[in-house]
């Protein structure tokens, strides 16, 4: 089994919030050192605003 | 439809839809109101496991392990979820540290289905900033929790910070029942004290959302008559015991 | 019209405690029992509906949960309310979240109320799960953290109050029949009166099992949120306790305060 680890971050009011950060932090932590991918799920109206910050090392996509 | 703000309806969709499209073993979401409102039913819809204000999370040989607190915070539950393909864990604030360091991972579009939400984003309320102090700038606060007992005996504590030069400061049942304003709650749904050095603690059991506001705080002394209260896991300094009796005989050191 | 309200009779582990022999739960004998606190909130906002609606309006506590758990519908119907629901069966004892929305959803079937009001979290194990799992389970719309309500029967839809982080407010509508999960501080919990009380004890308590609902124990496990694998005391980080009389405590932590706000 090795499926992907996704996460899926969130804003509010055009923010991404802290605690999105701590996951994508989680899901590296986790990932340790399997074989899995971090794919990381922003869900918006224009997701591009957020790419940039969640562009975290150790995330995959 | 628009996603500005959040909405169940479309944020269910779209995870479950991803989830369909690349089969995660795992969906990890922020342990927050948010998700509260969502992260559940996408387990629940998607027929995964889930677990919710994870602190630890980690592979036991194949297994996914996740750890949470129970009780008061008093014991830990560690779980595991036999035979899910996929599950879902909520992950507590304050626990995991970000990473500086930036990556450049693949970028990729994927479209939400199209769903019809039915909660509609009416407006935002901020908090009301009434003229009181501002105790996110404080840098010594002594707060009063459950344990003040009746409105009457918050009045002999504001007199004890006053006299200590410290700003006061209450858990959430107090600005509840309106004892003290809402703008002096410390926690998740009132104030972090970023601030402050000094934190006094009494009366207070600890619970995750008081400690979101202040745990960072360098020195916290707690004072609570129930020596197996959380805030003592974070305390430099405590006192098992009365905050009644404490606060008789602390006066007498600050007139 | 119909208010479905789902309590929640929860543990509190004694100082000293010991844990159950399979590791999985404190052992029984040091827990007692409490009624929820966020259920307070959630039925006195029904109540106040239906106080409001004048007669139109039946609000209906519901538990799942052991013959002690009787209590908090006991409880709920000394402040109001004429019947409760209890539902149990001892396939239930080490129930997630997801069996106990499963148990809910065939309740709402058979009840058909216009709304549900959980309460936010339960304070033993704190998975804030419950509420927003039945409403996925039902396919019902829901609102989490909801800390006031405006509906009256009839209404289509309701306006809410959603509680953000840092005492953000949203405000926000949903079509009904909806889930609300209810937040601490939305009303004040009323109590009860000693006639209330008196007059909860004559009040029917419908009892259901597993079976009555068409649902069995191994469906409901086949569905669990997660296994437990074991239960602890966690290593954590202890404060330097101060000993003596009060006297004594006092005039040490004088001490302690004076020379870290760098007083003399
Ligand atoms: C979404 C959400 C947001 C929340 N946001 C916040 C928030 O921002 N801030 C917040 O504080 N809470 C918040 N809460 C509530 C939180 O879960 C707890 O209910 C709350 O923090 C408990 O407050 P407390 O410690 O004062 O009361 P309790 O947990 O009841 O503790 C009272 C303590 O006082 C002790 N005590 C009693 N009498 C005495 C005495 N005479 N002397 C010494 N000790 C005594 C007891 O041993 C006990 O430990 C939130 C909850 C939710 C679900």
């Amino acid at each position: 089994m090795t499926g992907e680890i996704l996460v899926a971050v969130e804003h509010r009011q055009g923010a991404l919030s802290p605690a999105s950060l701590e996951t994508i932090a989680a899901a590296i932590e986790l990932k340790g050192d399997t074989d899995r991918s971090i794919a990381v799920a922003v869900i918006a109206e224009k997701p591009d605003d957020f790419v940039a910050q969640v562009s975290k090392a150790g995330v995959d996509e | 439809m628009p996603v500005a703000s959040f909405q169940s309806d479309v944020y269910e969709a779209a995870v479950l839809a991803l989830a369909e499209a690349r089969k995660p073993a795992v969906i990890l979401f922020p342990h927050s109101v948010d998700t509260w409102g969502y992260a559940p039913a996408v387990a629940m819809r998607g027929g995964f496991g889930c677990a919710t204000d994870v602190i630890d999370v980690k592979y036991d040989g194949g297994d996914l392990v996740a750890v949470r607190a129970v009780y008061a915070e008093k014991l830990h539950m560690e779980v595991d979820f036999p035979e899910r393909e996929t599950v879902v864990l909520t992950v507590r604030t304050n626990v995991f540290k970000p990473t500086e360091a930036d990556g450049s991972p693949a970028v990729s579009e994927f479209a939400a289905p199209q769903t019809q939400a039915r909660t509609e984003h009416i407006t935002y309320i901020e908090p009301e900033q009434t003229g009181d102090v501002d105790i996110s700038q404080a840098e010594y606060m002594l707060s009063v929790g459950r344990g003040v007992g009746e409105e009457e005996n918050v009045e002999q504590f504001k007199e004890l910070a006053d006299s200590l030069g410290f700003t006061l400061g209450c858990s959430r049942p107090i600005a509840d029942n309106g004892w003290l304003p809402k703008s002096r709650q410390v926690g998740q749904s009132g104030k972090t004290v970023v601030k402050c050095k000094v934190y006094v603690a009494m009366g207070i059991s600890g619970s995750v959302q008081h400690m979101a506001g202040m745990k960072h705080v360098p020195s916290i002394i707690a004072i609570n008559k129930d020596a197996e209260a959380s805030i003592f896991t974070i305390a430099k300094y405590g006192v098992v015991g009365d905050m009644f009796e404490i606060a008789e005989e602390l006066r007498g050191h600050f007139s | 019209m119909k208010i479905l309200v789902p309590v929640k009779q929860i543990s509190v582990v004694d100082e000293d405690f010991e844990l159950r022999a399979d590791g999985k739960d404190v052992d029984p004998d040091y827990l007692d029992t409490e009624a929820n606190e966020w259920d307070d909130y959630s039925y006195e906002a029904a109540l106040e509906i239906m106080e409001a609606a004048d007669g139109d309006v039946e609000v209906v506590p519901v538990t799942v949960g052991p013959d002690d758990a009787e209590d908090v519908l006991r409880r709920c119907l000394a402040k109001g309310g004429d019947r409760g629901i209890r539902v149990w069966d001892d396939d239930l004892v080490d129930a997630t979240p997801a069996a106990i929305a499963k148990v809910l959803a065939k309740v709402v079937a058979k009840e058909q109320p216009d709304l549900v009001f959980t309460g936010t979290l339960s304070s033993d194990r704190s998975f804030a799960q419950t509420g927003v799992s039945l409403a996925a389970e039902l396919g019902w719309p829901h609102v989490a953290v909801v800390t006031g309500i405006d509906w009256k029967p009839g209404d289509p839809k309701a306006t809410l109050k959603r509680e953000l982080e840092g005492g953000l407010i949203e405000e926000v509508s949903v079509e009904c029949p909806a889930v609300l999960t209810i937040q601490l501080g939305i009303n004040t919990p009323r109590y009860a009166s000693l006639r209330g009380v008196k007059q909860a004890k004559e009040k029917p308590v419908q009892e259901w099992s597993l079976a009555d609902l068409g649902l069995t124990g191994a469906e409901l496990a086949a569905g669990a949120s997660f296994r437990v694998r074991r239960m602890y005391k966690p290593e954590t980080g202890r404060a330097e306790l101060i000993e003596g009389t009060t006297a004594e405590q006092a005039a040490r932590l004088a001490a302690i305060i004076n020379e870290l706000r760098g007083a003399a």
